[in-house]
């Protein structure tokens, strides 16, 4: 499929699979409480072997009947567009219950309860194509177990405990895979301001230790946002990562248009790297559920300078 | 026709509406915050007294709505759009949709744990209440 195909492909779904009253995307499936979905991305990367595939072709199904709220998402990942190899994994799949007005219990695979960036972890929801190095380096991006909930004062603010205590759903799909992870969460919103604190432990499947702390904020003005986040981790021994973190500013010049700084600064003893990361990049958002990105990511050690490239969209 | 307009603005602004948030006589609660208007139309708050809430809206072009949305939810467009974006992936929806007032009123009779929001106070013998009251800004 060449580039032009799916961007006209993704522009014609995001246009298609509309609800009726706004420009949410999701089609409920008639006489049912479920919505189906998913979203796209294409993405160019300069430094990759396959320099042109498709990163993310997901698709979501949820609903909800009473107390009971059912959420899965399917996701093929990482197909080169030359190629017809497919790798079809099950990103998420938790069922949730609300045992109290405040209180929710989510069992099954989910996103964990670390970090913001985490929350929303896909290339249409977020300001840049790329991510910070925290993602993939810190926590497990996915737990696979069972989490509570509280919220406080009208899900102003919000505390949760997770625990796994057993191997990944889909062990073939998570950044770092493990068969032990406990994390506790705290979020507090004051308005357009909001910080959160994480920090747990896992135990990845090679029988090694780690435990983890962070704090990030997001701050959202009239016409920028600030999101900053500050992690460590460390190994049975020693810190294997002192320090890992990251400042982005996203400017919103004009409606549609975003101009986006990141800084990143960390430590890896274990991989003896010590290096910032810095991206520069613009975002055209000629509708919520479509996007284009291009952004241009330097490193100060690595040779990992390049350009980046890419086309998302949900439906 | 400019005439009109002007009026109309004018008018608007000497007598900015007022938005009632209304619910069922049945529905658990008396008054409610504005944060727990929000979290409710937020989908962040889906029950109350253990009972499911059903939120009701107007249509995306609905003059009340927009005004709703900027003064209870303190949201632009945009932000919202965005927001329902996120939530689309969180496996959560927006509010329910109605033409009219009339058919908000008529969900309210009927539902007990429906809230929705009107321009005019409801009458005696409505079988409902006001949770909420707040001036156009």
């Amino acid at each position: 499929m060449k580039l032009k195909q799916i961007l006209f492909l993704s522009y014609l779904l995001s246009f298609i699979l509309k609800a009726d009253d706004t420009l949410i995307p999701g089609y409920n499936i008639p006489q049912t409480p479920l919505y189906v979905g998913g979203y796209i991305s294409a993405n160019y990367d300069g430094k990759r072997e396959d320099k042109l595939l498709f990163d993310d072709i997901a698709l979501l199904f949820y609903g909800n009947y009473e107390k009971f709220d059912l959420l899965g998402e399917i996701e093929i990942s990482d197909v080169p567009l030359k190629k017809k190899a497919l790798r079809i994994h099950t990103e998420r799949f938790r069922i949730a219950y609300y045992l109290y007005d405040d209180t929710t219990l989510y069992l099954g695979k989910f996103n964990s309860n670390t970090g913001f960036w985490n929350q929303i972890p896909i290339n249409i929801l977020e300001d840049t194509t790329t991510y910070p190095h925290i993602m993939e380096n810190i926590f497990p991006k996915l737990t696979t177990g069972i989490s509570i909930y509280q919220s406080f004062e009208e899900g102003e603010r919000e505390i949760s405990l997770t625990i796994q205590h057993n191997n990944d759903l889909d062990k073939h799909y998570n950044n770092i895979i493990v068969d032990r992870h406990y994390s506790l969460g705290y979020k507090d919103t004051m308005d357009e301001f909001v910080w959160r604190l994480s920090g747990g432990y896992y135990k990845s499947v090679d029988n090694r230790d780690y435990f983890y702390a962070g704090a990030g904020i997001r701050k959202e003005f009239l016409n920028y946002t600030l999101l900053s986040e500050l992690f460590t981790k460390r190994g049975e021994k020693k810190r294997d990562i002192p320090y890992d973190g990251y400042l982005q500013l996203t400017w919103h010049m004009f409606y549609m248009h975003d101009l986006v700084f990141r800084s990143e600064f960390y430590n890896d003893e274990s991989m003896k790297i010590k290096e910032n990361i810095s991206l520069l990049g613009y975002t055209f958002r000629p509708m919520p559920s479509f996007s284009i990105k291009t952004e241009y990511i330097r490193h100060s050690k690595l040779s990992k300078n390049r350009f980046v490239f890419s086309i998302s969209a949900m439906f | 026709m400019k005439k009109i307009i002007f009026v109309l603005i004018v008018a608007t602004c000497l007598y900015p509406w007022e938005i009632f948030i209304v619910a069922n006589k049945r529905f658990p609660k008396n008054d409610l915050t504005p944060k727990a208007v929000k979290a409710i139309f937020l989908d962040k708050k889906r029950f109350s007294g253990g009972k499911k809430i059903l939120a009701i809206n107007y249509a995306f072009n609905d003059p009340l709505r927009e005004c709703f949305e900027r003064t209870v939810l303190k949201k632009s467009r945009r932000q919202l759009e965005l927001y329902w974006l996120k939530a689309h992936y969180k496996g959560k929806r927006p509010p329910k949709v109605v033409k009219s007032e009339k058919m908000l009123l008529k969900y309210l009779q009927k539902v007990d744990m429906a809230v929705g929001y009107t321009a005019t106070p409801p009458k005696e013998g409505d079988m409902t209440k006001i949770l909420y009251k707040s001036r156009c800004e």
